[in-house]
């Protein structure tokens, strides 16, 4: 090492307070380190050579990676192999066979040296030469089962020929084909024309259907013509493809979100509705709309939720206090002191946009910030809170919902329109010819005009509208979205009654 | 030494009970009239903690501390006795941070904030016959104290007879706790009522969702290649 190297010229002149160390704990400390797995310089390699490999500690990892199968000695048995000698080569004259049987064309190569008895070897690449079999008919076939009313035998004859010779490279065989003696031929005519003679050939031989020519014309020349098209796109119209493809992905994503999210807040809400009904009746007790409506909707979901998750529920009945959506606020288990207020502040998870939309509605309801500290009030303002968020949360799923049936009917509308054009009205009263289609298109037209579909009976300003939820979809444009998509489904409807 | 025994013999038994102390925190500030020239000070005000039930708080509360701003001297004011407030003169409105330390030093101190405010918009108060009070109700929940502060909450005894003041000020509290549970259990209904009428609208719309994907499948099924008309209606949804 070029270290000990210096450090050898320079020992006389550094002091040598470690070298002559008497202190116990620095020899104890030497000794247990013990022999360092050092790996030893192979013999064949120069020393300079062997320092610039090597390394001190393992833990600096080598640039290149080095082969330690052997322990880093492969350079060992490397050198002890280097010391065998090269194998000879020799310029030998050589023929290709798949030239043909007469050809007597020498070429010559270099080879390695071999044993002047072994037999000479094949070239031996001659055995990727191989040969396509076309099969031949006589008269017979050909008046039997041959005829073809676009074909005449000469032509028929031209083509197997081509075929024999440029061994079923039909691109070139098209490339032969003479338009001036008969009549011009695309590729797919010639292939159709081929294909179908040997299978008929091989049905009229063997008397069984086989698969081995299938080939559909018809298909190949939709497919050559896409990729045509597709090749010839003009810039403008694949950059426009391009920008449909990401709205697509977009659409679907957005779509995607909304699903999560609704499926998301029906089961909160589905899991806080079995929670109110079973702990706390107060509330539903005493407020005014039809008391039906809600049981239904409760057994409704008591059955869904019964269904879905039995276990949880039955605990979330037993538990009292939180809701299980909402917001968690802080609980004092542990023994110390507490101020009541404490109970009531909002945990910092909730983001800001929430915490806006809560103040808005204390603000409606005249309730302050934070209300004086009694044990009821506490409880009760923190169950407002939580389900003040999951109102916000509830709308927000409207929303989505709402703009997911407005694209799914639009789809529907655009595919009923695309085909069943002339056929059915949209008059309800209706000469309709497809029944089926119509009370089912006048029921989502109806859908269609209607964003908001039930009637409520509380007149008096609804707090969900005092906040604009957030949408993953197009926040700020869905309103005017939706009155686009409605105006223009009103023009088709036009459309289609004129028509 | 008798106390060290028995606070060490004490330390860790509980009673698992919870006791609860209402209390009552915050300021009263008075405009001096003219902004002092020496040092710009415009009124006077004092920041407080008080026992509710006008009980003497020093029985389990060992000290108060209030810090004040830093622009005071000394403002980590340490009170050792009732009553537990801090008198000072001003000319602008801070957060003091109060924090109450009990006779069983085992308990941690209890910290909480409190906005100073010196300015209002009551007429009373700006044309300076009433003072301005800001001052909030609050709690202290004893969850599972020690042995000896059980024994020192529950013996906590009245300053003085109520005065006329107190009483009023307790019924002002009553009237406004009465006032506030209603409020919000009416709050309360109109958002689980509008919950109600959310839940069944957003049921309704996936119903009718999942009818029309059921209907856009069936028109699907007999068409052949329909990118052509997906690309349509991309088109048209991405034109409005």
């Amino acid at each position: 090492m070029a270290n000990a190297d210096v450090l050898d010229i320079l020992s006389d002149t550094i002091p040598t307070t470690s070298r002559g160390a008497a202190n116990k704990d620095e020899i104890i400390r030497e000794k247990k380190k013990g022999p360092k797995k050092s790996i030893r310089r192979p013999e064949g390699m120069k020393r300079e050579v062997w320092s610039l490999i090597a390394q001190d500690d393992r833990e600096s990892v080598p640039i290149v990676p080095t082969d330690t199968k052997s322990g880093g000695n492969s350079y060992a048995r490397w050198i002890k192999h280097s010391a065998m000698k090269v194998r000879s080569w020799q310029w030998t004259p050589f023929t290709n066979s798949a030239r043909g049987p007469s050809d007597t064309f020498v070429l010559y190569h270099w080879q390695h040296k071999t044993n002047p008895d072994d037999p000479p070897q094949e070239y031996p690449f001659a055995k990727f030469n191989k040969h396509v079999d076309v099969p031949t008919y006589t008269d017979n076939e050909y008046e039997q089962y041959l005829q073809d009313k676009e074909w005449n035998r000469t032509e028929t004859d031209v083509l197997f020929e081509l075929c024999r010779k440029f061994e079923l490279k039909f691109l070139i065989i098209h490339d032969r084909w003479n338009n001036i003696l008969y009549p011009d031929r695309s590729v797919e005519d010639l292939k159709d024309r081929y294909y179908t003679i040997c299978t008929t050939l091989e049905y009229a031989r063997t008397k069984r259907h086989t698969d081995k020519y299938n080939f559909d014309a018809a298909h190949e020349r939709r497919r050559k013509e896409q990729l045509n098209k597709l090749l010839s796109r003009t810039k403008a119209e694949e950059e426009e493809e391009l920008y449909l493809m990401n709205e697509l992905k977009r659409i679907e994503n957005e779509r995607k979100e909304r699903e999560r999210i609704i499926s998301q807040d029906v089961q909160k809400f589905v899991q806080q509705q079995d929670q109110n009904i079973s702990t706390t009746n107060n509330c539903i007790q005493r407020t005014v709309s039809s008391s039906s409506r809600r049981s239904s909707i409760n057994q409704d979901y008591l059955q869904r939720l019964n269904s879905s998750s039995n276990r949880t529920s039955t605990t979330q009945r037993i538990t009292t206090c939180d809701p299980p959506v909402g917001i968690k606020f802080p609980e004092f288990k542990r023994p110390g002191v507490f101020l009541r207020s404490q109970r009531m502040i909002l945990p910092s998870s909730i983001p800001n946009k929430k915490l806006a939309v809560i103040d808005q509605v204390l603000k409606q309801c005249q309730l302050e910030r934070n209300p004086m500290a009694c044990e009821e009030i506490v409880d009760e303002f923190n169950d407002l809170r939580s389900d003040i968020i999951l109102l916000f949360d509830l709308k927000n799923a409207l929303n989505s919902a709402e703009y997911e049936l407005q694209t799914s009917l639009h789809r529907l509308k655009g595919e009923n329109g695309s085909t069943n054009m002339g056929v059915s009205s949209t008059q309800p009263s209706g000469a309709g010819i497809n029944s089926s289609n119509e009370p089912s298109k006048t029921q989502f037209d109806f859908l269609l005009s209607q964003p908001n579909t039930p009637n409520e009976n509380i007149t008096s300003p609804r707090l969900s509208d005092s906040f604009e939820p957030t949408n993953i979809v197009r926040a700020s444009t869905t309103e005017r979205k939706r009155r686009a998509l409605s105006s223009q489904t009103s023009t088709i409807k036009k459309r289609e009654r004129l028509s | 030494m008798s106390v060290v025994n028995s606070e060490s013999v004490v330390t860790n038994t509980r009673t698992p009970v919870v006791i609860i102390k209402p209390i009552l925190y915050g300021n009263t500030a008075k405009h001096l009239g003219t902004k002092r020239d020496s040092d710009g000070h415009t009124h006077r005000w004092s920041v407080y903690i008080r026992s509710f039930n006008n009980d003497d708080l020093s029985t389990y509360v060992s000290k108060v501390q209030f810090r004040l701003h830093e622009t005071y001297p000394n403002h980590a004011r340490m009170i050792t006795q009732a009553p537990f407030e801090v008198e000072e003169s001003g000319w602008g409105e801070f957060e003091t941070q109060i924090t109450i330390f009990f006779a069983d030093p085992n308990e941690k101190p209890v910290v909480f904030y409190h906005h100073l405010k010196l300015f209002s918009t009551d007429p009373d108060v700006v044309a300076g016959t009433k003072d301005l009070v800001n001052e909030h109700y609050d709690e202290l929940i004893f969850q599972e104290p020690s042995d000896l502060l059980v024994r020192l909450l529950n013996c906590a005894k009245a300053f003085a007879p109520s005065t006329d003041e107190n009483l009023a000020t307790a019924k002002e509290y009553a009237i406004k706790k009465h006032d506030t549970i209603d409020r919000v259990k009416k709050a309360r209904q109109r958002v689980r009522s509008e919950i109600q009428d959310l839940t069944e609208r957003l049921r309704i719309t996936q119903e009718n969702i999942k009818r029309v994907r059921q209907r856009t499948m069936d028109n699907s099924s007999p068409m052949g290649t329909f990118s052509l008309s997906i690309h349509d209606n991309i088109k048209r949804e991405i034109v409005d």
